[in-house]
């Protein structure tokens, strides 16, 4: 089993932080400076203690994460992580120009010399409005972009595009990705749709926003559809992200936690604005599994978190634990694990612990 | 598109049933649908001059019209045409040659691997064009018809010009 640290590089500073999009009237720029440095020295950290992956993600308009554009801030990592692969989990492609995307995964290839994970994904339901895109467009213009960025990818002679969404008329991109025939690619798989579109096209999964018995449901339908499709995904095939906080005890971490939680960000980003969130659930975004997708995505209780496998926390030989059912009901081959609350130093003991204390333990899983 | 466009026909070789690419052509412009001796007889007639375009095999036809035709041919335009090595190997020799505007048309279907034969076409024509059509396969001209039209009906109005984008693409005035 590999484990990745994430971190959305929350701001950790004032906002007024009640909905989606979250004003800036109080925000700090040295605040924000401060939460983006925290988080590089921590993949830095990270990089040092063994970890296989770091990774970072998109969001917008929120303190919740100061990384609208991944790439950006995976473009500093390439200087400062030297081993781990780093893993955009990922661009949300069905809002960016997918050319552009493409060039970016393959700047960042070059750089790190084939160590890029390219994750590709709808994006949480807000993300729509943010570039204006109509959310019943979602899929289409995903699978299209999808298809488009791996074209650039390998096609060798300039070519057009001539698409649903997209129409270009000749692309040819510098530079190309180290990893033949690209770097390999992740979608998320939260919905039925998508597992089965990731089965066809013999896409990794990731699972984030979600829960073990939602994950492995949706995993489950992904290995039967991969069958049809004449393949087995491997375990690297599936991640599935979690947050995590170690402690020395287990009572060390549920204060640590308790206390961040309370005074930390609180923003569910779509959920934090239900008005705008049931508007683009009436485009159709959801999907069949309409339901269980909007359920995944409300906040719940610390406990609910921690029983249903949204939340490792604890003492290492407690988070070992933890680990064991998600690999038993899921079978991730990779945990993508979240650095939920910077706390300072209780936070930097979390990622060492697990790096000294966990991963070794989980590695051979 | 331009008045000559309107009234030169575009001969249309293979394909081109209802509901296809080329009806909808037709709505702007007159297609012709021929067999490559019907298009050789227009072809031989004093001042003819037309656009091409032909759908799978017989791409061969139309490149060997292009080649003995080449300055009464104003465009070219090949939909999903075979693999390069399925060609007479003199035809093959002479593709970089080929003086006549061209644009090769593949199908983008999931399940094609990226790379070929569209690369091969782009690389044996030197002044070719390649596009590809998303979601469509072989069959594009009734699978992504408008989508098909469009494409062919820019490149026939602007030749070169059609890789720059001229559409006025402002909201509001």
């Amino acid at each position: 089993m590999k484990a990745s640290l994430f971190s959305a590089a929350r701001y950790h500073g004032p906002a007024e932080d009640v909905s989606w999009p979250v004003g800036g009237t109080v925000y700090s720029a040295e605040h924000a400076q401060q939460s983006l440095q925290a988080s590089l020295d921590q993949f830095a950290m990270a990089d040092q203690l063994g970890y296989d992956w770091v990774s970072v993600a998109e969001h917008h308009y929120s303190p919740f994460s100061l990384t609208p554009n991944p790439m950006v801030i995976a473009g500093a990592l390439t200087q400062i992580v030297k081993r781990a692969k780093i893993a955009l989990l990922g661009a949300s492609i069905p809002i960016l120009n997918p050319v552009r995307v493409a060039e970016e995964f393959a700047m960042l290839d070059t750089i790190t010399g084939g160590r890029v994970i390219a994750g590709m994904l709808r994006g949480t339901p807000n993300e729509y409005v943010t570039y204006n895109i109509n959310p019943a467009e979602s899929r289409g213009r995903f699978e299209e972009a999808m298809r488009l960025i791996q074209m650039a990818w390998t096609e060798t002679e300039p070519f057009g595009w001539q698409g649903r969404y997209y129409e270009y008329r000749t692309i040819s991109i510098w530079p190309r990705p180290v990893q033949k025939p690209g770097p390999k690619i992740y979608m998320s798989g939260s919905s039925p749709e998508s597992g089965e579109f990731a089965a066809k096209h013999r896409i990794g999964l990731g699972f984030a926003v979600t829960n073990v018995p939602l994950a492995a449901k949706a995993a489950k339908h992904y290995r039967e559809q991969a069958a049809r499709y004449g393949w087995t995904p491997e375990p690297d095939d599936i991640i599935y992200r979690v947050g995590i906080h170690a402690g020395r005890t287990d009572e060390e971490a549920i204060e640590d936690f308790t206390r961040a939680a309370a005074l930390g960000s609180t923003n569910s980003l779509t959920m934090a604005n239900r008005a705008l969130e049931s508007n683009i659930a009436a485009t159709g975004y959801y999907g069949r599994d309409v339901d269980n997708q909007r359920k995944r995505l409300m906040p719940s209780t610390l406990r609910e978190r921690i029983d249903e496998g949204r939340l490792l926390l604890g003492s290492p030989d407690s988070i070992v634990k933890q680990i064991e059912v998600i690999q038993r009901d899921l079978g991730a081959g990779v945990l993508d694990l979240t650095v939920m609350h910077q706390m300072g130093a209780p936070t930097l003991r979390s990622i060492e612990l697990t790096g000294e204390k966990i991963l070794p333990r989980i590695r051979g899983w | 598109m331009s008045a000559d466009t309107k009234t030169m026909p575009l001969m249309w070789l293979g394909g081109g049933g209802d509901g296809g690419a080329a009806a909808l052509l037709a709505r702007e412009m007159p297609v012709q649908h021929a067999s490559a001796a019907g298009a050789a007889a227009f072809l031989r007639g004093a001042d003819a001059r037309c656009h091409l375009a032909a759908m799978g095999p017989r791409a061969a036809d139309a490149l060997a019209l292009a080649l003995e035709h080449a300055a009464n041919i104003e465009t070219l335009t090949l939909l999903a045409p075979p693999e390069i090595s399925s060609l007479d190997a003199g035809l093959a020799a002479k593709l970089k040659a080929l003086e006549v505007p061209t644009l090769v048309l593949f199908g983008a279907a999931m399940s094609a691997h990226p790379g070929t034969p569209g690369t091969q076409w782009r690389r044996a024509l030197g002044k070719g064009h390649l596009v590809y059509v998303y979601g469509a396969g072989d069959a594009m001209d009734t699978e992504r018809p408008e989508a098909v039209a469009s494409l062919i009906r820019d490149f026939i109005a602007r030749r070169e010009g059609f890789l720059v984008r001229a559409a006025d693409d402002r909201l509001h005035p």
